[in-house]
C-alpha cells in the first residue's frame, strides 16, 4: 500500500514544504489520519474499457470496496462484473445513488453523462471521481463545480499527470526557477487510429461510437488535450486567458464528425505561449510535452531535461579530435556560410533515477480512496481539474468559431490568476 | 616451440618505452587543458584516457621497431 513516506520516496522530492508547494494535493497522504484499517464503499457507474482499467486498479486496493457497477450496455456490464463478481449490477445510475451503502462513485461512463451523474451524486451526499473530461460543456462543468462545491464532498477527475512522479519532479525542479523562467510550452499528440470500434448493430453505433460525433464528443480536444493542457497550466501556475484553433478532418472525414486533425495556441498573460497539436492520422512524433525555459528544455513523457548549455569534452577528446579532424578530412574549396541550427544532439539527463511503473492512474485512485475515507478534499486538485477541462473546450470552441477566443469571466473561479466574477 | 629469453635489459627497455608514451600522453593531456581552457581536474579525470592514449603509442612504437627490424633483416639477407 502506498503511503505517503514511500510516494515522497519514489519521486524523490523529500519530505518537506517544497513537495506541497507544487502539488498540495499531496497532502491526501498525510500519515497522521491513520487509514491503514479503513475501508471505503464504491460503485463503478460505467464499466466500459477505461472503467474496467480503473477497477483493475482498485480491487487491488484494500482500502476500497467495489460494492455496485453499473452499466446501460449488457456487454460492459457483464465485463465489471467479472472484475468484481460479489457487486450488485445496475443498469440505471439513480438506483446506485439511492443505495445508501455508497459512499463514493467512480464515473467512467462517456463525458456527456458526467455532469447529470455527478451532480445528482452531490446532491445525495455521494463522494465523486470523475474519468475526464468533466463535460463536452463549458456550463455544465461548472454546474458540476458548484455542485461539488456545495456539497462538501471529495471530487476527483481523471487528471493521473498530477499524481505521476516524473510530472511532480519536473514541476517541482522547474518551479525553484534553477532552469530559468518558462519561455514557451509546446504539446503535441499524434496517434494513427481510427477510435472506431465494432458495433454489433447499427443502432448501437452512436452509443458506441460516441467519440466520432460531435453530440457527445469533442475529439481529440476532450479525448487527449484534456490530460496535457493542465501540465502546461501547473507548470506556468497560471491560466491562459486566450486561445485560437484551428481544426480540420482530413484522412478521417469518411468516419466521424469530429477534427481527426486540430492545433491550438493557449495565451498566458506574461506573454508564453502553449501550442497544442494533435493528429490521428500519423503517430511518428507520439505524444510530449516539451517546456522550454531560459536555462534548460524538458521533455516530460520522456522523462528527461536538457541544459541549453551541455558542459564541453574533455580538452583531451578535442585534441583527438582536431588532430583527427585535420588528418583525415578534405580541405574545403568553400566553407558554408551558414550551418543549420537542428536540434541539438544533447543527449540529456532523467527526470527521476528510474522509470515509474504506471501512469499516475494507481496513486490517483489510492488519493481519492484516502480522501473518501477521511473525508477531506486535497487542496487545488478540484480547481486544477476544472480549468483542464475548460481549457480544452476553449480551444474546441476557439476553432468552430475560428476566431481569438478570451476566456469567459462567467466561467472563472477563484484560482491562480483568475477570480470568480460576481 | 623455441624458448625465448626477455632479458632485463630488453624489459629495461620496454619500460623507458612505455614510460616515455606516458610521459608523452600526460604532456597532450595538460596541453589539451592549456588549449582548450577546460577544467583542471581533468589532469586526474582523464586519465583513463590517458592510460589509452599512452598503449596505443606503445603499440605502434612496438610496431614501428618490429618493422625497422625486419626491414634491417631483409637488407641483411640481401646483403649476404
Amino acid at each position: 500500500m502506498l503511503d505517503r513516506r514511500s510516494f515522497i520516496k519514489e519521486v524523490g522530492l523529500g519530505i518537506g514544504a517544497g513537495i506541497l508547494a507544487t502539488a498540495p494535493w499531496l497532502d491526501v497522504f498525510s500519515e497522521k489520519n491513520h487509514t491503514n484499517t479503513l475501508r471505503c464503499k464504491i460503485a463503478v457507474i460505467g464499466t466500459g474499457s477505461r472503467g474496467q482499467f480503473l477497477m483493475s486498479l482498485l480491487v487491488n486496493n484494500p482500502k476500497v470496496e467495489i460494492i455496485a457497477v453499473c452499466d446501460d450496455y449488457p456487454l460492459n456490464l457483464k465485463k465489471g462484473l467479472e472484475l468484481v463478481p460479489g457487486a450488485r449490477a445496475y443498469t440505471d445510475y439513480r438506483k446506485v445513488l439511492d443505495n445508501k451503502d455508497v459512499e463514493a462513485v467512480v464515473i467512467a461512463t462517456p463525458p456527456i453523462y458526467h455532469a447529470g451523474i455527478t451532480i445528482d451524486a452531490f446532491a445525495v451526499g455521494k463522494h465523486v471521481f470523475s474519468e475526464k473530461a468533466l463535460s463536452i460543456y463549458m456550463d455544465e462543468v461548472l454546474q458540476m463545480y458548484n455542485a461539488y462545491k456545495n456539497s462538501g464532498k471529495v471530487f476527483f477527475v481523471g487528471q493521473q499527470r498530477y499524481f505521476d512522479s516524473r510530472y511532480l519532479k519536473a514541476i517541482s525542479n522547474l518551479q525553484t526557477g534553477n532552469y530559468g523562467a518558462i519561455q514557451s510550452i509546446r504539446i503535441h499528440w499524434d496517434r494513427n487510429t481510427d477510435w472506431r470500434r465494432p458495433v454489433p448493430s447499427p443502432e448501437l453505433e452512436r452509443k458506441i461510437n460516441w467519440r466520432l460525433y460531435k453530440a457527445t464528443s469533442r475529439g481529440l480536444m476532450t479525448e487527449l488535450a484534456c490530460h496535457q493542457l493542465q501540465v502546461g497550466m501547473w507548470a506556468m501556475k497560471s491560466i491562459p486567458n486566450k486561445v485560437m484553433g484551428v481544426g480540420s478532418l482530413i484522412a478521417r472525414a469518411h468516419e466521424r464528425e469530429v477534427y481527426d486533425n486540430v492545433s491550438c495556441i493557449y495565451s498566458f498573460d506574461n506573454g508564453v505561449k502553449m501550442t497544442y497539436n494533435s493528429t490521428n492520422s500519423n503517430k511518428f512524433y507520439g505524444l510530449e510535452e516539451q517546456i522550454l525555459c531560459e536555462k534548460a528544455t524538458f521533455e516530460l513523457e520522456k522523462g528527461k531535461y536538457y541544459y541549453e548549455t551541455i558542459p564541453p569534452a574533455p580538452g583531451i577528446m578535442q585534441l583527438l579530435h582536431d588532430m583527427e579532424d585535420k588528418t583525415f578530412n578534405t580541405i574545403p574549396i568553400a566553407g558554408s556560410s551558414w550551418i543549420p541550427e537542428t536540434a541539438g544532439q544533447n543527449k540529456g539527463e532523467y527526470i527521476l533515477d528510474q522509470k515509474p511503473d504506471g501512469d499516475g492512474t494507481k496513486e490517483l485512485l489510492e488519493a481519492f480512496a484516502e480522501a473518501v475515507i477521511t473525508q477531506k478534499q486535497p487542496r487545488n486538485f478540484a480547481e486544477e481539474s476544472y480549468y483542464g477541462t475548460q481549457l480544452c473546450l476553449l480551444g474546441h470552441q476557439a476553432m468552430e468559431e475560428e476566431r481569438v477566443v478570451v476566456f469567459p469571466d462567467k466561467y472563472k473561479i477563484n484560482y491562480l490568476n483568475h477570480t470568480k466574477s460576481v | 616451440m623455441r624458448e625465448t629469453i626477455i632479458t632485463g635489459k630488453r624489459k629495461k627497455q620496454e619500460i623507458l618505452v612505455l614510460a616515455i608514451c606516458l610521459g608523452i600522453a600526460c604532456i597532450l593531456n595538460i596541453l589539451s587543458i592549456l588549449i582548450y581552457k577546460t577544467d583542471y581536474k581533468e589532469l586526474y579525470s582523464e586519465l583513463p584516457t590517458v592510460f589509452i592514449i599512452a598503449l596505443i603509442l606503445y603499440l605502434l612504437s612496438v610496431g614501428i621497431r618490429a618493422g625497422i627490424y625486419i626491414i634491417h633483416l631483409l637488407i641483411l639477407r640481401i646483403k649476404k
